[in-house]
């Protein structure tokens, strides 16, 4: 058997590193995020404060009389938020990439959260409350799964979605998804234009502890699926007849990935509103640095994910004293950029699709 | 020698065109089958039809007599493994990522414990071994054919549908895979490969199909089908077939000294169908 394992040379494999540097970044950021702002909370401090809650009495606790009060009740479900919404769009940017075999297929720029936010106005508006504290997350998945089917269907033709199309049908379904917030704005009363302006620009602020009740639960079932369907994403890159050809049921797996990529873009929406490209930088990044394998790419999307959008709302929080920039305004004034990159780069490369 | 695969009355109609009508056809164990003749005779069709891949707009494609579309994907996928023409990825996997793909029907069986071996086998057969480390998009298009060769031959099936295996291929590689797919053949597989190539249908095919415009024009033994006549009428140009005067092969291949005389008048009633 040695002639065999000559021949299949087994990698020396990068992921353990970047999983443990990104932890590593993950924790740190958080602890740094959550103890800045304008009532400023040194790490150690953070740290103990946490330590405390879970019985170990290690580290000092805040100095501050309202420190541990402005943790607990406002820096760290915003921290939660931020993971959790970072880790729902990266990963339902690389399964959306797999299912339309397309690096620059994204949530954000092809219209899918266009569509959640547009349901999720529409219940802000009408005044709808059918499913309690759900309900905004239950219309942002509704109008998001709507909108996955619609690029779906109108993107693809012969098995494949060409760029230009891909891009194109993002162009049209935003600007229908736009001009409906712009009618429900012009429909809705002072408060409920506030809430649709606060959507479209996307923002961490005002979370708290129930919201990330909500979120986390839709985001923890979104990743535990998008990573059984890793493998066969893998397969889907063959193309779909090969796929078949190598048993994967396509229609099922297509389905299933549209769920996915509803659900994980509901649950980001649903309280944060729009945050453009994170879905596309973080897919990207991994799989320069670790191979497009669907089984290392999804895990580590949303961790990367929930780095990013941590590091992003740490800026926005502080770049600006006494402001909080809306987050999806930053990641977009960074992504754009990075999309026109990406365009050219993949053009010039031209990996396998035009 | 048992039937691998049957196809009978088989018909496959898009958009009022007849692609492919009545085929009969048993893809047998121990065989190879080479499947020849002109652009749009439907060659690819019958492949795309055997492999389960299309529906057939009248009869039917059993795999030991079960309907092909009535076989879960993952059931089809552990009986027939097919190459296509095209080889082309969404992402930069590795050429040793590919060929294991090819393993993934095994998953979760006691074949599994075969997919090392099998991918081995596989790379050698193909001759993709020094590039297992490879990004597939980096790959020439002899290379990625190559490497398409190798995924579909570790999936390690009793069907083997190859469509034009040969075609990106320098003449060592073309030996090299039809030798290979003649040996699956001879240990008992069913092997199967659309073929532009008739000379290299002869060399390595037991037998012939020859399709016309959607219809069978003959099915046997290379020297019974690829005749110079029929050949010549099909493909509306002069074609010569001989014996090598050395090795005695079956030489198929065009008669250019004639075919001045001929190509003018055919290439009008082409044009106007």
């Amino acid at each position: 058997m040695t002639a065999i394992t000559a021949v299949l040379p087994r990698t020396v494999s990068r992921v353990v590193p970047v999983t443990v540097l990104l932890v590593i970044a993950l924790v740190a950021l958080g602890i740094v995020s959550a103890g800045s702002g304008q009532l400023a909370v040194p790490p150690d401090q953070v740290l103990g404060s946490v330590l405390h809650r879970i019985g170990l009495d290690w580290l000092p606790l805040p100095v501050h009389p309202n420190g541990d009060a402005a943790l607990w009740s406002i820096r760290f479900p915003r921290v939660a938020m931020a993971m959790l919404v970072g880790a729902a769009l990266a990963t339902a940017g690389a399964v959306m990439q797999g299912v339309f075999g397309n690096p620059l297929a994204d949530p954000g720029v092809v219209g899918v959260s266009s569509g959640a936010a547009l349901a999720a106005c529409a219940g802000i508006v009408f005044g709808l409350s059918f499913a309690g504290a759900y309900t905004t997350a239950v219309l942002a998945f509704v109008g998001g799964l709507l909108a996955t089917f619609l690029v779906y269907l109108l993107a693809r033709s012969d098995g494949r979605t060409e760029v230009v199309t891909l891009v194109l049908t993002g162009v049209a379904v935003n600007a229908v998804g736009g001009a409906g917030i712009a009618f429900l704005t012009f429909l809705g009363d002072t408060q409920s234009r506030e809430q649709i302006v606060f959507w479209q620009l996307g923002s961490m602020n005002g979370t708290r502890w129930a919201y990330v009740g909500v979120v986390a639960p839709l985001v923890a079932v979104g990743v535990l699926v998008a990573m059984l369907l890793a493998r066969r994403l893998d397969l889907l890159a063959l193309g779909e007849r090969s796929a078949r050809h190598v048993g994967v049921d396509v229609e099922r797996l297509r389905m299933a990935s549209i769920v996915v990529v509803a659900l994980l873009t509901a649950a980001a929406v649903a309280f944060c509103g729009i945050i453009a490209f994170v879905g596309l930088v973080v897919p990207h990044l991994i799989r320069m640095l670790l191979g497009p394998g669907h089984r290392v790419l999804v895990p580590l999307s949303a961790l990367g994910g929930a780095v990013l959008l941590t590091g992003a709302d740490l800026v926005a929080r502080t770049a600006v004293a006494y402001a909080d920039l809306p987050i999806g305004m930053l990641t977009a004034l960074v992504g754009g950029p990075f999309f026109f990159w990406l365009i050219r780069r993949t053009r010039r490369t031209a990996g396998g699709w035009a | 020698m048992t039937a691998a695969i049957e196809a009978r009355d088989l018909g496959y109609v898009v958009e009022d065109q007849v692609l492919l009508t009545g085929v009969d056809l048993d893809l047998r164990h121990g065989e190879l089958l080479a499947v020849v003749g002109p652009n749009g005779a439907g060659k690819s069709t019958l492949l795309g039809l055997l492999a389960g891949d299309l529906r057939p707009s009248t009869g039917s494609v059993r795999y030991a007599g079960r309907d092909a579309h009535a076989s879960p994907a993952a059931d089809l996928a552990r009986r027939r493994a097919v190459l296509l023409q095209e080889h082309r990825l969404s992402f930069p996997f590795t050429v040793l990522d590919v060929v294991r793909m090819g393993r993934a029907p095994w998953r979760g069986r006691p074949e599994e414990s075969e997919d090392d071996r099998a991918v081995a086998e596989a790379l050698a057969a193909a001759d993709v071994g020094p590039l297992v480390h490879r990004r597939f998009p980096t790959l020439s298009g002899g290379e990625k054919a190559r490497t398409s060769f190798a995924r579909s031959r570790a999936q390690g099936t009793g069907v083997l549908l190859l469509d034009e295996p040969t075609a990106a291929l320098d003449i060592k590689h073309q030996e090299q895979v039809l030798g290979h797919a003649r040996d699956r053949a001879r240990s008992g597989d069913a092997v199967l490969a659309v073929l532009h190539d008739l000379s290299l249908a002869a060399a390595y095919a037991d037998r012939v199909l020859l399709l016309g415009a959607g219809c069978t024009h003959g099915l046997g033994a290379p020297a019974d089908v690829l005749r110079a006549d029929t050949l010549s009428d099909l493909y509306q140009y002069p074609v010569d077939v001989f014996r090598h005067h050395r090795t005695g092969e079956l030489v198929v291949l065009p008669d250019r000294t004639a075919a001045h005389h001929t190509v003018p008048t055919a290439l009008p009633t082409e044009a106007l169908r």
